[in-house]
């Protein structure tokens, strides 16, 4: 069925390395044929004993041979026991841990066990019984009598011969003269030697005398002659004779012996002492006759046959003992071979299929180099030869997804990489970026669109024709349906939003995103913040209109001014009679033109200031200093008057890069501004009961490079919407003047590199912030 | 049942089944002059069923295994002499007559035959002044004992019994004495 086990590898759990087969010693093909071949010896070797019991001597078998095998006996009924116990016991394990299989193999054990043990304990008890009976059967009544009557008759036969050979000795003794004894006269003695052997057939007749070789020593017996048949086989010899002659001497008894001869036959003798006149033994005499072979032979066999038949009555108990225990041997053997190979049956008919099992469960949870051996060819092999291929192909396919996956991975964390690149971009950039799906809803929005725009993140998922229906955001809505056609044609627009307290004017774009088959995905606004641009580019025209105004107006007003000056030197000096009403008119007259005229050209400098202003000459300075030379300048004005200036001086500020005389006017200009704020230099206390103050404050933010000049006041403040015109040219909310203080004032603080915005102050006023770069 | 009361009655069924088998033998000490001698008999070694084996013709033999032995408390009595002797009967059921070889340490010292069983009863079950060599000289005032074990042959039944690993004695018998020099 099978030539080997199987096992299953689980190289990549490093139990063992890949190759290598681990088999359990039993499984072990070389093994298994060991064992079977011990098996088939042991066989073979109780067979071979069962038949050698006959030859065995009987002692042998009751004391040697049953121990022994009685020790195998329960040695394998203890293996036997084992073996079903142990394998039993792991049915229930297995059971009861509900372990794959368990309940199929424990039928098919049980199926097993029952074909093999039931069977073999029929045959042993059927076999134990026919050995008993068999063992009866031997001793039955007959065969007793039989063999009783035979040895009763052999042995009747030898021991009438013997009481013949007894009486005829004692006869002949009787018969022999006794003076012919001691003189030990053979001539004397022989007749009646030869009447006795004449009456007995294949006898022999033997006559000896005593010999005391001194007073008192043992008697010794002396040959002094033989009489013999002629039908006497000539085999015999007389030493027996001499040996029984002279223990009847010295005992004064009768003897008897059977001297057994070369030929087969036996000589039945009889020693007959012969008493002297003293009491002591002066001879014997030895009759003897001959029992011819067959029929010694025949008495032999008839003894021999009841001493075995006696021998195995007597030892019955212990030949049936080896009997049966070589029977149960014989069975116990069989039934563990028997056992064993039904559990190694069910092992290999289940072990394959729990493995694929295994296996099937240890692929699904990713283990996919797990590989099942296969141990056969038939059926289960082809099965386990497809799940092996099916295994291979799944470490294949996962191989090559887990490549596609890790290409995929990296892929994505580029992807992810740029995205974030991206991202960062569109978050630092000044641009807004607003990105739409194809529902219109909105994907992304970038930190400049909600600064420009004035969202947060929560509009994210939105449609962006909601978020746009806000009041402020109407100027976008053309933009937004634009981006919702089909195709915009990248569509620009210019648009103005209403900020807090700005405008913010904005180039907005429209940029529908397409996909696979020029689909529609979605459109990406975006929205560059131009009102710098815008004003500068008012800035840049406000420059060439002063400096038009400038070359144009200013040169006429000199002629003017000396055309005055002259009309009124002229009606002066003539002499002429003028009427006082003329003289007052032209007077009047040539003083309003020549005081326009100078005020044309005050407002022409001015113009002509900030056309031509110089570019900064910046070096490394102290923009404290500057701060309080600046201030120095107001010292007098702050000592008559009731303002207060409160002046707040950071000690770390680092170096600016800055040029003085500018950034010295840029001061000025906004504490002359404060000053006007709060009502010039007598200004009164503030509705509040606080007094004008005017606050000057310098600050480090070394986390942007930069350096604030703050200047505050408490004044009535600056609306928010007028805030942002602050800095446009000829905007003035003090009614007079060019209106360019602070128009020049953010050109210098833009040609340094700074910025400067107007806000509020609390409780009240206006707050100037310039920012400067660091140096 | 407790564990106690299991292990008593499996000890006395084990003392009882011994008792039941063991044939008794009276042994009687000799000491003269440093030397050991032993007489012994064992009336009861002649079964019935010993008897049956010998009428069958079978050779019977009782074997006697005699030691003396000084004992000592806390470990296995030391053994001063040891002598091994046998007395095989065969009966010939041609002659009637029975034939007994005794035996010492495996050589045969006497042999002799006769028709009467009393006779050969007393050849197989007594022995007298049987001589120990002793590997060492007597203590004075020494305790010591005789045991003798006996062994038949062939066995006429079979029991479990007799694969106790240390072996069964058909009887056994012991007689301690004091040597007084």
């Amino acid at each position: 069925m099978s030539d080997g086990p199987a096992t299953l590898l689980t190289p990549e759990a490093g139990t063992s390395p890949p190759g290598e087969v681990r088999r359990r010693p039993l499984d072990n093909p070389r093994v298994l044929t060991v064992a079977g071949i011990v098996l088939v010896v042991l066989l073979a070797g109780l067979f071979w004993l069962a038949e050698s019991t006959s030859q065995i001597a009987l002692p042998v078998l009751a004391d040697v041979l049953l121990y022994p095998l009685v020790a195998v006996d329960i040695a394998l009924i203890l293996a036997l026991t084992f073996v079903l116990a142990r394998n039993l016991l792991k049915l229930w394990v297995e059971q009861r841990q509900a372990a794959p299989f368990a309940r199929f193999r424990a039928k098919l054990v049980g199926a097993l066990l029952a074909m093999t043990i039931v069977p073999a304990l029929l045959v042993l008890i059927s076999g134990s019984e026919i050995i008993s009976n068999t063992a009866a059967r031997w001793f039955s009544e007959p065969v007793t009598e039989v063999l009783d009557a035979g040895n009763f008759i052999a042995s009747r036969y030898f021991q009438e011969r013997q009481d013949t050979m007894v009486l005829r000795a004692a006869r002949l003794t009787r018969t022999l003269p006794v003076p012919a004894v001691l003189a030990q006269d053979t001539t004397t003695l022989g007749p009646p030697l030869d009447a006795e052997l004449s009456t007995l057939p294949y006898g022999m007749v033997e006559l000896y005398g005593v010999a005391t070789s001194a007073p008192g020593a043992t008697p010794e017996a002396v040959f002094l002659m033989a009489k013999e048949a002629d039908s006497l086989p000539r085999d015999h010899v007389r030493a027996a004779a001499d040996r029984l002659a002279a223990i009847s001497i010295r005992s004064g008894r009768t003897e008897t012996t059977q001297d057994p001869l070369d030929g087969g036959g036996v000589l039945v003798r009889a020693a007959e002492p012969i008493p002297g006149p003293d009491g002591g033994m002066i001879g014997a005499v030895v009759v003897s006759q001959y029992l011819r072979p067959d029929v010694n032979a025949a008495a032999h066999a008839a003894s021999e046959a009841y001493q075995r038949y006696q021998a195995l009555r007597v030892l019955k108990g212990p030949i049936q003992g080896v009997n049966l225990s070589i029977f149960l041997a014989v069975t116990l053997l069989i039934l563990i071979g028997a056992t064993w190979m039904g559990l190694y049956l069910a092992k290999r008919i289940t072990r394959p299929v729990q493995q694929l099992a295994d296996g099937a469960r240890a692929i699904g949870a990713g283990q996919l180099d797990f590989r099942l051996e296969p141990e056969s060819i038939d059926e289960l092999g082809s099965l386990v030869e497809a799940f092996n291929m099916m295994a291979a192909e799944l470490r294949t396919s996962r191989s090559r997804l887990e490549e596609s996956r890790q290409a995929l991975e990296r892929t994505n964390v580029e992807v992810d990489a740029r995205r974030r690149y991206i991202e960062t971009i569109l978050e630092r950039a000044a641009t807004g970026v607003i990105s739409l799906d194809a529902d219109g809803r909105i994907s992304t929005v970038n930190g400049a669109a909600e600064r420009l725009l004035g969202l947060d993140d929560r509009v994210v998922g939105q449609p962006v024709v909601a978020v746009c229906a806000r009041e402020d955001l109407q100027p976008l809505r053309p933009l937004v349906a634009a981006a919702e056609q089909t195709d915009p044609g990248g569509l620009v627009q210019e648009i103005t939003l209403a900020r807090e307290d700005r405008e913010v004017h904005l180039a907005a774009t429209a940029t529908v995103l397409r996909g696979e088959g020029a689909r529609r995905e979605g459109a990406v606004l975006v929205l560059d913040d131009v009102t710098a641009l815008i004003r500068a580019q008012r800035v840049a025209a406000w420059r060439d209109v002063a400096r038009r105004l400038a070359h144009e107006i200013k040169n006429p007003l000199t002629p003017i001014q000396l055309s005055a000056e002259r009309l009124r030197r002229h009606l002066a000096g003539t002499g002429v009679p003028v009427p006082p009403a003329t003289q007052a008119l032209v007077h009047e007259c040539t003083e309003a033109i020549i005081g326009e005229v100078e005020a044309l050209k005050g407002l022409v400098d001015e113009f002509a200031q900030f056309a031509r202003l110089r570019g900064p000459r910046m070096v490394p300075g102290d923009l404290n200093r500057l701060v309080d030379d600046a201030l120095r300048l107001y010292a007098g004005v702050l000592q008559q008057g009731s303002l207060h200036v409160d002046r707040d001086l950071d000690a770390a500020l680092p170096p600016v890069r800055f040029d003085g005389e500018q950034i010295r006017q840029v001061i000025l200009n906004l504490v002359d501004n404060a000053v006007e704020a709060l009502g010039g230099a007598q200004a009164p206390t503030r509705p509040d009961g606080s007094p004008p103050t005017i606050g000057v404050r310098t600050r480090h933010d070394a986390q942007a490079g930069l350096v604030r000049l703050t200047v505050t006041d408490n004044g009535p403040g600056v609306p928010p919407a007028d805030r942002d015109k602050l800095f446009m040219p000829y905007y003035s909310t003090k009614g007079r003047g060019s209106g360019l203080g602070l128009a020049i004032v953010r050109r210098i603080v833009v040609e340094h590199g700074g910025a400067i915005e107007a806000g509020e102050a609390r409780p009240s006023g206006t707050t100037f912030t310039v920012e400067l770069p660091a140096a | 049942m407790t564990r106690r009361s299991t292990i008593a009655l499996l000890t006395a069924w084990l003392v009882a089944a011994v008792a039941l088998r063991a044939a008794e033998i009276k042994v009687t000490p000799l000491v003269d002059n440093g030397r050991v001698y032993a007489s012994f008999s064992a009336a009861d070694a002649l079964t019935p069923e010993g008897e049956e084996v010998l009428r069958s013709g079978l050779l019977f033999t009782l074997t006697y295994d005699v030691e003396v032995r000084r004992p000592t408390a806390i470990w296995f009595d030391p053994t001063l002499a040891r002598v091994t002797v046998s007395a095989s009967a065969k009966y010939d059921p041609l002659t009637g007559k029975y034939q007994v070889d005794r035996a010492r340490d495996g050589k045969i010292v006497t042999a002799k035959s006769s028709e009467q069983l009393a006779e050969i009863r007393g050849l197989l079950t007594e022995f007298e002044k049987v001589p120990l060599e002793l590997t060492a000289p007597l203590e004075p005032n020494g305790d010591y004992y005789v045991r003798v074990r006996l062994h038949a042959s062939p066995r006429t039944s079979f029991s479990l019994w007799w694969l106790w690993p240390w072996g069964q004695d058909d009887g056994a018998g012991r007689a301690t004495f004091t040597y007084i020099q």
